[in-house]
């Protein structure tokens, strides 16, 4: 240190506050929070114990777990500090965590279901998290949708490439709300659903702040996220909000004393210092916005800022069950990444395939007494062709077929605001983005549409709509680009465009240039 | 012969040196991937998993594809800028140069964030394009955004090894050309381009590889199916138990080195050296109107492109909230003032890292190229290519082999494991940084002519002596190319520091800047300290244009209007 201290005084005037560590000396913190969060309570800590002064180490949960298992022969931390009840499972387990007494008053034994400090005296709850959805306004807005309340929403098909989450893998907190809907749901439930949830995944972030930054800049619409992301997004003053889902866990995020810590009596000043009445409020600043564990510090926090200890719908459906949870954490870990993350692709074509499949029978259904403008091309149209070339979604040919015929249906001019005409059956689905091939289009034997007054055409039977040109056909003369995403509607999007002339829908195959 | 000796100490100095920080700490980790994870035993059954999982192999073509790719978008906006403000009197091709510049020295994830707020699906450009046009284009979609970031962020590469060659070219060699009737095109495809040959494929090389091996890119972009981030998912989801991870470092290591070999190979039995160093090369010649037009509407063209991160940035930092608008609703300076609050600390180090790490890269930079092209000491080349292997090292796994290999190693006054000691992270950078170093003093040294030097020593000069007073000036400007790489880059690195920074206050600027990004509030104030970031490099850099102009009239015999 000495010969960096040389080198920077020169440079810096007013250093921070290294030569102000006093007697009781400094105590060394490896903490997931971010600065922000841990820049007030450092000061308040220090301004009520001014003896000690705190070197804040921020790592990422398993960064820092790695980095006290790396270091543990010569530890040099004191305090671990993070969300994921499980890391310190994991620490624990490994005989890195020292079992201390911590005096408090105050604190309940439990929040929601669950025991707020480690049975067996290694770590301490110091604050509440739950998991829930947030949304942007504007982005709502602008697509014309609600927020999904509830995971259940999440599945609809109106949110498709709209919503973004973490890999559990990534991020310790995330790992809680797949654990949750998991054992909320049961195990074979609970992936169903979170499987239908991924195929409306617009991205799946690496870092679990990946999230509220996608939503907060309006890259997707809504996000699975951890409670305080939300509250401090929106202290912050991003057009956001959050909502918790009925089946949600409350987890407290934990403190423990390292093993073998330098300065294991600064350490527990700390953590009892967290769980006094002042400690508590520091949580409520507009950056942190945790639940505080203490039930006499919610007078103190903002208008609409939920309470758990009277609010009990909050987390009270789940009893998260850490053991179960931490027994097949990494198994759960390795599904989500094998079955969505790195397949995220497929399981979005998939899920809007299966669900352009449904919409359609649902269609013919409704169409059914509808009249000649709900009728698809007359069956003397030509047969479909499927000489073209192999599709490319890996995905077998009858979902591939069924997918752009579903598609199809609800072809129509490019523009916002066709929601609700005709046999569309008010469906709006969220673009998809994808790199067009230029210049196949496709054919369809339907007259030209003179606007979006003009009702849509039925659901042709199975198998039509691609096929070779016939006599009379005219090509398609031009080519209008993709329509804007809001527009796009199905889930599998129009890959090249409209033809202005026909409004059909250009497609990949080469057979089908013609109208 | 004494002299030779003294090279033999200096080779031997040296390889010590990259053995202990490069080899041994990244051998401790790589050694996994031959272990069978159960009991320890010697094995390749590693490998052969890795070609059976579909999800590896198509990671692998999508890194190869991604890399080329970048290395054809950047070679398209590099050429150009390198060309016009080499070739033709062109009004302000020093801050052309400069502006080029400056991509490379922002933070990739920080570049990342801009982008996604200008060429995002709900970024300004789609946002206007959706609403004035009707349709919007996928720019950052999948593979296509890790293209475009790493374009844009690499391209320097290319433009500042190629606009050293150009400068370099004898202009007798283009003089003799035109004598035999070549012009235009032809001129330019037989004679301009092979001779600035040395500085495009390190520059390209330097490209390919950097994006194989790029983490931070693919990884900010939420792209899961390359190698590099597969690599760093395995280790940190998996466990550092997990051989997979391991695996694919070897790959990368592998393949960069091959790919590396391969423009070695490409360049063999070809000489570049010009004779005649005083020409300052090309000559320049006057622009027609309309060609000026043109010239200037490619250039502004491209710096708009490349620069779009930076004014992102900019936006950013000034903005109140940014949220699905094509602009941010207000602006305030507040995030300058939350900014400097809390990180003057940032700053400093960063400077004083990447200082030491720069000129610590640059020494052993023009002793391996010396060591390898004029010498024949045993093994010169796997010097060359043990030092460019650091590129092909994935940051986490060096940062990874130091906590292992240093931290038993005490620090003799410090007292405390060099782990966690700041000047590992220095050690870290230097040896991050060195191939950059490396590259450029290569292409410098390929272009001095041994003759200057034979001249040298028949007039009695000692080789210690040719060295100094010969071959490093006439490097100068590639020695300096290779400095300002070295300390750009390493400014803003973040993959390696992130593993070793022991304490926040030994913490560098980019470190600084992911804390900051880390929460809803700070985005303001990370996006103001990677403004400061990119205004300490782009002085940097304008002084260093300002040094080489400045050389090279006072060497040439001035422009021939």
């Amino acid at each position: 240190m000495k010969l960096k201290h040389l080198a920077l005084a020169s440079l810096a005037a007013t250093g921070l506050a290294a030569g102000t560590a006093l007697a009781a000396g400094t105590i060394t913190v490896i903490t997931s929070y971010p600065d922000l969060m841990t820049g007030p309570i450092e000061a308040a800590f220090e301004a009520a114990h001014p003896e000690y002064n705190l070197e804040i180490l921020n790592k990422k949960t398993s960064a820092g777990v790695k980095y006290l298992q790396e270091i543990a022969g010569d530890n040099t931390a004191d305090i671990f500090w993070a969300s994921a009840p499980d890391a310190f499972e994991v620490l624990k387990n490994g005989d890195l965590l020292a079992r201390v007494e911590i005096a408090s008053e105050g604190i309940p034994e439990k929040i929601g279901a669950y025991p707020l400090n480690d049975p067996d005296g290694y770590y301490f709850g110091f604050a509440a998290a739950g998991y829930g959805i947030m949304w942007n306004e504007r982005y709502l807005k602008a697509h014309d949708l609600e927020p999904a309340r509830e995971w259940e929403d999440l599945t609809r098909p109106e949110y498709h490439g709209h919503v973004g989450m973490s890999a559990p893998s990534r991020s310790g907190t995330t790992h809680l709300t797949v654990e949750t809907l998991l054992q909320g749901d049961g195990w074979d439930e609970g992936w169903a659903k979170w499987k239908w949830i991924a195929g409306n995944f617009a991205t799946v972030t690496e870092r679990s702040f990946g999230v509220p930054d996608g939503v907060n800049t309006g890259n997707f619409g809504l996000g699975i996220v951890i409670d305080f992301f939300g509250f401090s997004s929106r202290a912050s003053g991003f057009p956001v909000d959050f909502a918790y889902p009925t089946i949600t866990a409350l987890v407290p995020a934990n403190i423990a004393v390292v093993k073998n810590a330098p300065n294991a009596q600064g350490a527990v000043a700390f953590i009892e210092y967290l769980l006094t009445p002042e400690g508590q409020s520091v949580l409520l600043d507009p950056a942190i916005m945790r639940l505080p564990i203490n039930p006499g510090t919610y007078a103190e926090a903002p208008e609409g800022f939920p309470n758990p200890f009277e609010d009990s719908s909050i987390g009270a459906t789940v009893k998260f069950d850490v053991e179960k949870s931490g027994a097949r954490y990494n198994l759960v870990n390795s599904m989500f990444d094998v079955m969505i993350t790195y397949r995220l692709d497929d399981l979005r074509a998939a899920v809007g395939a299966i669900r352009g499949g449904r919409e359609k029978a649902r269609r013919r259904r409704q169409c059914r007494g509808h009249g000649a403008h709900c009728r698809g091309p007359r069956p003397d149209r030509g047969q479909p062709d499927r000489r073209g070339k192999k599709p490319r979604s890996r995905f077998h040919l009858g979902l591939h077929q069924e997918a752009q015929e579903g598609h199809r249906h609800r072809r129509g001019p490019p523009g916002r605001g066709r929601a609700g005409m005709g046999c569309d059956g008010g469906r709006k689905l969220p673009p998809r983005p994808r790199t067009g091939r230029q210049g196949r289009r496709h054919v369809t034997g339907l007259p030209a549409r003179t606007g979006p007054a003009t009702p849509p055409p039925s659901p042709p039977p199975d198998g039509e709509g691609i096929r070779a040109p016939g006599e009379g056909d005219t090509e398609c003369p031009a080519v209008i680009p993709r329509p804007s995403a809001a527009a796009a509607e199905s889930p599998i999007a129009c890959r090249v465009g409209w033809c202005p002339t026909c409004r059909a829908c250009i497609w990949s195959r080469p057979s089908s240039r013609f109208c | 012969m004494p002299n030779l000796s003294g090279m033999h100490l200096v080779a031997a100095f040296i390889a010590l040196l990259l053995i202990g920080l490069l080899l041994v700490p990244v051998a401790q980790v790589m050694i996994v991937a031959f272990q069978n994870p159960a009991t320890g035993a010697a094995t390749l059954n590693n490998f052969v998993d890795f070609f059976r999982s579909a999800l590896f192999r198509e990671s692998f073509w999508n890194s190869f594809y991604v890399s080329v790719v970048s290395v054809v978008v950047a070679t398209a906006i590099a050429l150009p800028l390198a060309y016009i403000t080499t070739r033709f009197h062109f009004a302000g091709s020093a801050l052309i140069q400069s502006l080029g510049f400056i991509p490379l020295i922002m933070p990739p994830f920080v570049g990342a964030v801009a982008m996604q707020l200008i060429f995002g699906r709900n970024g300004t450009v789609n946002l206007l394009l959706r609403e004035h046009l009707g349709f919007d284009l996928p720019f950052m979609e999948g593979l296509n955004g890790v293209i475009l970031v790493q374009s844009i962020h690499y391209f320097p590469f290319i433009l500042i090894n190629l606009s050293a060659s150009l400068r370099n070219i004898d202009r007798s060699m283009e003089e003799a050309a035109q004598n035999l009737g070549s012009h235009g095109m032809r001129l330019f495809r037989r004679i301009v381009f092979p001779l600035a040959m040395p500085g495009y494929i390190a520059g390209a090389a330097l490209v390919f590889i950097k994006v194989f091996d790029d983490l931070g890119t693919p990884l900010l972009l939420d792209v899961n199916n390359m190698l590099a981030p597969q690599a760093y998912l395995r280790i940190s989801s998996i466990g550092i138990s997990d051989p997979m991870g391991y695996v694919i470092s070897v790959i990368l290591v592998v393949f960069s080195v091959l790919s590396l070999w391969i423009s070695f190979l490409f360049m063999r039995g070809r000489d570049y050296a010009t004779v005649q160093k005083g020409g300052g090369g090309m000559a320049r010649r006057e622009l027609g109107p309309a060609e000026k037009v043109l010239a200037y509407a490619v250039v502004i063209f491209i710096l708009l492109l490349v620069l779009t991160p930076h004014v992102g940035l900019m936006l950013l930092s000034f903005g109140t909230i940014w949220s699905f608008a094509p602009l941010p609703d207000g602006y305030t300076l507040q995030n300058y003032v939350a900014m400097w609050e809390g990180s003057r600390i940032f700053i400093m180090n960063t400077l004083l890292y990447a200082g030491i790490a720069a000129t610590a890269d640059v020494i052993p930079g023009v002793a391996i190229a010396y060591i390898v092209l004029r010498t024949r000491i045993f093994g010169r080349h796997g010097l060359d290519y043990l030092a460019t292997a650091a590129l092909a090292v994935p940051g986490v796994v060096l940062g990874i082999g130091y906590l292992r290999t240093f931290h038993s190693l005490d620090v003799p006054f410090v007292g405390k494991p060099l782990a966690s000691w700041w000047v590992v992270i220095v050690l870290a950078l230097t040896i991050r940084r060195l191939p950059y170093a490396l590259r450029a003093c290569m292409a410098a040294l390929q272009q001095v002519s041994l003759a200057l030097e034979e001249a040298a020593e028949s007039l009695g000069a000692t080789r210690r002596r040719t060295i100094h007073k010969i071959v490093v000036p006439l490097m100068k400007g590639g020695l300096l190319a290779g400095f300002i790489t070295s300390f750009a880059t390493a400014a803003v690195e973040l993959s390696a520091t992130i593993m070793l920074v022991g304490s926040s206050r030994d913490a560098p600027l980019s470190y600084g800047i992911y804390l900051f990004m880390q929460t809803p509030s700070g985005r303001g104030a990370g996006a103001a300290l990677g403004m400061v970031a990119v205004v300490l490099v782009a002085i940097g850099t304008v002084i260093t244009q300002f040094v080489i102009e400045r050389d090279k009239k006072t060497r040439a015999s001035g422009d021939q209007r």
